[in-house]
């Protein structure tokens, strides 16, 4: 899993450069940087209501996901974006569940893990850019940080089998159903540009930390959450990407 | 002024285009790194650590153990190690395990006679026999002959011996923890009691109640007789 991160990272990288470059040199012009001035300089310019088509595209590759995410940015001074995020996602990662076939790609059917609930994000990015503010829109390029938390989302598993290979026979497990709590923070680096008036288009990764991840226990029953709506796998989520398209209103 | 605004168009859509691109690039390649694949130990099993009874803090080695769960068609040839691990049965509250072990003080002969059964010049099988009734081997296990009725014998050097043979009762409560969709349950167990049919075997003493999927977790000493 080290060896795929430290893959996507560098293809992630060099994306992200790629874009700074392809921005920069298609936005950069002398006279309009001669023109850049501390005059009128603004403390709100607008606000940014993104939507995230990652979520689009992922809900079209993954047919055991269903997601959606929206966010609402503050353009403070060209500099300071206060942020808060709002999404759903519901998630069956129980189609993976291979544990118990020899022949590897088999997957077992009848099992069901569930997982859906709302999530809120709240935070701030920082524009790195020289900032032009004369203009109320100009492209940025950002880093920041999200607290986020996904409060007593659903989760509901079944049809899952005690397992041994040494001993005969399966005991179908009772179903399990409950509520339960996840937070974690977020880093993002980014970049957004407008591409026609106030609409944009932004792309940025994620770094994502769990701070606290709630397990429940019920009788004879432990419930450890893999899964948890606005993070994604548990193990497999560290990473993510976001892809924006936004409108900026004045 | 038509122009421009055509250029402006196109330099944004430009941009536009550089941004799908980079999109779809990412977002091709993140679904790639999902792990659908189980990366937890999902076996959680008792470990049994041997001592001599004569001096309880020496451990030591049986040469010869066969063990098999009583329901399970499998035996574990487990001799050589002054460790074993044996997995519980997570369908019960009880697992019970046929014990073979040669014993310290030497193996009684058995008076196990051979036979050869021809079929024309070929050789169609070898008849074991107890007191003139038929033995029906199941398997050889190293020197261990496992025939119906879980009789187990060592061959050595040419002649049967009866090994020592107990049945070792486990109980323990059950607990089912949820790790993860692409895993499912882990079955842990909380050990209650431990024992020996007879006192042929040894003294038992449980050291650590909990049996988890931890790596190296030791639960219970087995003080061997004569050892």
């Amino acid at each position: 899993m080290k060896g795929m991160s430290t893959y996507i990272w560098r293809i992630t990288s060099l994306s992200l450069l790629l874009s700074f470059f392809s921005y920069s040199a298609l936005a950069t012009n002398p006279k309009e940087e001669k023109e850049q001035s501390e005059n009128g300089k603004k403390t709100l310019y607008g606000i940014y209501v993104d939507y995230d088509l990652g979520d689009l595209l992922l809900n079209a590759i993954e047919s055991q996901r269903f997601g959606m995410n929206a966010s609402v940015e503050l353009d403070l001074m060209h500099f300071i974006y206060p942020a808060f995020e709002v999404g759903f996602e519901s998630y069956d990662s129980a189609p993976d569940y291979s544990y118990n076939n020899t022949s590897g790609d088999e997957k077992s059917s009848g099992v069901k893990y569930d997982v859906d609930g709302m999530y809120y994000k709240v935070g701030a990015n920082l524009n790195l850019l020289a900032k032009d503010y004369s203009k109320p829109l100009t492209p940025y390029a950002y880093v920041g940080a999200r607290y986020a938390i996904a409060p007593n989302y659903k989760y509901e598993i079944s049809g899952f089998s005690t397992n041994s290979s040494y001993w005969p026979g399966q005991e179908l497990l009772e179903r399990q159903k409950g509520n339960t709590t996840a937070q974690w923070a977020e880093f993002i680096a980014g970049v957004s540009t407008p591409i026609y008036k106030g609409l944009c288009l932004g792309v940025e990764i994620r770094f994502k930390q769990f701070l606290y991840i709630e397990s429940v226990d019920e009788g004879d029953f432990t419930i450890h959450q893999s899964y948890v709506p606005g993070y994604g796998d548990k193990d497999d989520g560290l990473w993510s990407f976001r892809y924006t398209i936004s409108y900026f209103f004045r | 002024m038509r122009y421009g605004l055509l250029k402006t168009m196109g330099v944004s859509l430009v941009r536009g285009w550089l941004f799908i691109i980079h999109a779809l690039v990412l977002t091709l390649v993140c679904p790639s790194c999902n792990n659908d694949h189980c990366d937890e130990s999902m076996y959680a099993p008792l470990g049994l650590s041997f001592y001599s009874e004569l001096d309880t803090s020496v451990q030591v080695t049986p040469p010869y153990l066969l063990v098999k769960g009583v329901g399970s068609d499998s035996l574990m040839s487990l001799g050589g190690a002054q460790r074993i691990y044996i997995p519980l049965n997570p369908n019960l509250n009880e697992s019970r395990f046929l014990w073979v072990m040669e014993p310290a003080d030497g193996a009684a002969p058995v008076d196990i006679s051979t036979d050869t059964v021809w079929s024309g010049q070929k050789l169609e099988r070898v008849r074991y026999l107890l007191d003139g009734r038929d033995l029906v081997l199941h398997k050889i296990v190293g020197d261990a002959y496992v025939f119906g009725g879980d009789s187990v014998y060592f061959y050595q050097k040419g002649f049967f011996y009866e090994p020592c043979q107990d049945t070792l009762n486990v109980s323990y409560d059950l607990h089912q923890e949820f790790l993860s969709g692409e895993c499912g349950y882990l079955t842990t167990f909380y050990l209650k009691s431990l024992r020996f049919s007879s006192d042929k075997v040894g003294e038992i003493m449980i050291t650590n109640r909990s049996v988890t999927n931890k790596y190296n977790e030791r639960h219970v000493n087995i003080y061997l007789e004569n050892y």
